[in-house]
């Protein structure tokens, strides 16, 4: 009554066995030569074409990049979410790869591997830091052990996976799917776990979920976050701005900043956490950093009130990358 | 590896490149099916493929034990299936019920810690079962055991069907695997063609439902909404047959691309207006494989009414336990075996005739198919008993609904619509379709399983 779906066959003749996979008259060689073309092609012609990566070795591979990028991004989520490298390649030397991880602390291990991510036979090079207060409490460095940890239980050799990586194989042309024309505002629930992202392979994540009254569903978690049960280190500001200073004597530019929160948002979470973000700045510039400090940006948009929205990602790192070439050019001019 | 990805896809070009070359003879066949298989499976941990190697190299020296010493044959049986079913109970059951002794018991998270490391080999519940058959099946003298080693590491391992099925028979594939297969144009796009269709399946609709079902059942706390919970049942129900289906039209795609044949696993079970009906379209090697190997043996039914309902229940408990270690499965394969014992016992005046009755049947099972994919897919017990109030509770909300619909979801939706129409139609219009139409039909597949790919992970049935 219901047809067999092995029945697909019968239309064409079976014909004799073949010594070869492909013949000039084989329609499945044609079909396939035509269905590859046409994916690249397309993915070629598209406007939107951007590369992005599979989120399932996201992270791994975000702990095996080596001496391979003249500006690095370093900090949390808000810094891996709202960071674009895209932008920050037209003000500042590329490759730019951003190093974010989640719950991310300012550990010996973490600043080690910044350090390492750097091209050293290049010429200018460039760190960026994001600062927020929960880097320096003394929860588990999440994010970036856990990659580690995924990584030791890998058994394939990182090169290969890379080479094979979507990515980097085909990029620019990688097919990144679409997000279909109703689906262009997201829809999920509030309460939902799930967010719009997508994963690019330099290590940003462009994100947007739907949360009602972000900012005032931000501000009421905190005071019951489990971070704020963890006390402040002040070993690891110690060990951020000895690592500023060495890295400032090795004549790599290295710039801080606190990722875009609203001033109130601000104010509570470095009382709850006992950090002092302005202290810490001043600190940044003694030790030979920069401090950016970027004002007049009006329509960021933090998607959950805390974490931006891919266009506003984008708007905010290129501010900040105008600003850290300003205060360069500045410094430059004044020493002459 | 998984079917999804690009090393897959590498893979599949050095088969089809090697494959015209080797497949005359039968050792290099043999030999170069066994070594893909294995890089394919060791790709997720190469580990496992010990155990692979390990529980497969018992069976097959059991079965030539069998030929060798016919009186032996019980022992050498018995010695095959403690290995088969000891590597299963280890791997994936020891830890759930360490896990019940405890919560009973009391006992301290530190005693048996180390179960709690456990990790489950990809597919193992799939070769088990492959590798058990094979014993059964030279115990009962239905097959010959094969001599060569590579032969039956072929047939074990075939790199298709590995990971998730269908569970193919020795007394199926071992002579299949004798001849080079056939291997013509006929066979070549027919497996394309069916690939294809599993690729969209898997990556369009499969995947592209994942996110919604995810967060649907990531609930904290388990809403009172009716509409909300059979949405989501009926959506893993579409999710799940997708992926499963999915991954079994690539998997027999490939086979008939090598021109070889792998059985049929699906045939169209939402259709089903019995609980009978449903167990012979849905999952079809593995229900058969339980009736061959557990339901007969243990008399069928040809047996007193009670013990034949006792049989029908304990195979279905076990079939659901199949799935994995948790309460839930067990509950939905009880479920299941509930309403195959109604079903035989109903009056025939409660089996309505004509198209209307035929309506009311397929509605009354696919409910029940829906509440028991909810109780599957279910996190804990507990939360499907809180689904399942929640279902009947009458609390209706369409604002729920459209909230657990995104975009990814609908178009999931929109594709199964498409794909079960070009299903439906391609086979019954095969003959008359005209090559161009066809070749369309799988660069436009190709196409919307890159471009309308889902965000969805592994396929589900890995994890059994």
């Amino acid at each position: 009554m219901y047809p067999n779906d092995a029945g697909v066959d019968v239309w064409l003749p079976e014909g004799p066995d073949v010594a070869k996979s492909w013949d000039a008259g084989d329609p499945c060689f044609w079909t396939m030569i035509i269905a590859v073309l046409a994916v690249f092609l397309f993915g070629a012609l598209r406007s939107d074409a951007r590369p992005a990566s599979a989120p399932d070795w996201f992270f791994m591979q975000k702990v095996e990049w080596q001496s391979e990028a003249r500006t690095v991004i370093a900090g949390d989520s808000r810094v891996y979410r709202g960071f674009d490298p895209y932008v920050v390649a037209s003000s500042l030397p590329g490759p730019v790869l951003n190093l974010g991880f989640s719950g991310v602390k300012y550990s010996d291990e973490y600043l080690a591997y910044v350090r390492s991510v750097l091209d050293d036979s290049a010429g200018d090079r460039f760190v960026l830091l994001g600062v927020t207060p929960f880097a320096f409490t003394s929860r588990s460095n999440t994010g970036f052990e856990t990659a580690l940890e995924q990584n030791d239980e890998r058994r394939m050799p990182f090169w290969l996976l890379r080479s094979l990586d979507v990515g980097y194989a085909l990029s620019p042309i990688d097919p990144t799917p679409f997000v279909p024309w109703w689906g262009r505002e997201p829809d999920r629930r509030a309460d939902s776990s799930s967010y719009v992202q997508t994963w690019h392979p330099n290590g940003w994540v462009e994100s947007d979920r739907v949360v009602d009254r972000p900012h005032e569903t931000w501000r009421a978690k905190l005071p019951v976050s489990p971070v704020l049960e963890f006390p402040t280190e002040e070993d690891q500001i110690r060990a951020l701005l000895a690592s500023i200073q060495s890295w400032s004597d090795e004549g790599i530019v290295v710039a801080a900043f606190a990722p875009y929160t609203p001033d109130e948002t601000a104010a509570l979470e470095e009382t709850l956490l006992g950090v002092d973000i302005e202290a810490i700045a001043r600190q940044v510039v003694a030790h030979g950093g920069y401090w950016l400090d970027v004002d007049g940006l009006a329509d960021l948009r933090l998607y959950d009130g805390s974490h931006l929205d891919g266009p506003s990602a984008t708007a905010y790192s290129k501010a900040l990358a105008d600003k850290l070439r300003e205060l360069m050019e500045a410094d430059t001019a004044v020493q002459r | 590896m998984s079917f999804t990805s690009i090393p897959f896809i590498a893979l599949m070009l050095v088969v089809m490149a090697v494959w015209p070359a080797v497949r005359a003879k039968n050792m290099s066949r043999w030999v170069f099916l066994c070594t893909v298989s294995f890089v394919f499976y060791a790709w997720w941990d190469w580990r496992f493929l010990f155990l692979l190697l390990g529980s497969g190299s018992i069976d097959y020296l059991a079965a030539l034990g069998m030929a060798a010493w016919p009186h032996r044959r019980r022992l050498l049986l018995i010695v095959s299936l403690a290995v088969n079913i000891g590597g299963l109970v280890f791997f994936k059951y020891l830890s759930f019920a360490v896990w019940q002794l405890r919560l009973m018991l009391e006992m301290p998270e530190s005693q048996w810690g180390w179960t709690n490391s456990i990790v489950l080999p990809v597919g193992i519940s799939f070769y088990t079962f492959q590798s058990m058959s094979y014993s059964i099946d030279c115990y009962r003298g239905r097959i010959q055991p094969t001599r060569n080693p590579f032969h039956f590491m072929a047939y074990l391992s075939m790199f298709p069907q590995l990971v998730a099925g269908p569970i193919v028979r020795a007394s199926d594939l071992l002579p299949q695997l004798c001849t080079p297969g056939h291997f013509n144009r006929a066979n070549r796009f027919a497996g394309l063609s069916l690939m294809t269709r599993g690729f969209v399946k898997k990556m369009v609709i499969a995947d592209n439902l994942a996110p919604a079902v995810n967060a649907i059942f990531a609930q904290e706390s388990v809403s009172g909404h009716a509409s909300l919970w059979w949405l989501a049942g009926i959506l893993f129900a579409i999710q799940i047959l997708a992926d499963f289906s999915g991954y079994t039209d690539i998997a027999r795609g490939i086979a008939q691309w090598l021109g070889y044949r792998f059985p049929e696993n699906f045939r169209y079970p939402y259709v089903a207006r019995s609980f009978k009906e449903f167990w012979s379209r849905w999952h079809i090697s593995l229900s058969t494989w339980f009736r061959d190997y557990v339901y007969i043996p243990l008399g069928g039914s040809r047996v007193r009414a009670s013990r034949a309902s006792v049989n029908v229940m304990f195979t279905m408990l076990v079939s659901g336990l199949w799935h994995g270690a948790n309460w839930t499965f067990l509950i939905w394969g009880g479920l299941h075996g509930g309403m195959l014992l109604v079903e035989r016992i109903l009056p025939a005046w409660l089996k309505p005739p004509g198209i209307v009755g035929a309506i009311i049947r397929w509605i009354v099972v696919m409910a029940v198919v829906v509440v028991g994919w909810n109780v599957f897919r279910a996190n804990s017990a507990g939360q499907a008993w809180e689904i399942v109030v929640s279902m009947f509770s009458g609390n209706w909300s369409l604002a729920s609904v459209h909230g657990a619909l995104d975009a990814h979801a609908r178009l999931a939706l929109m594709a199964c619509v498409v794909v079960t129409i070009v299903m439906v139609f391609s086979d019954r219009f095969a003959r008359v379709l005209p090559i161009w139409v066809r070749s369309a039909a799988v660069v436009l597949g190709v196409f919307a399983a890159v471009y309308l790919r889902g965000p969805g992970d592994d396929f589900i049935y890995f994890q059994f």
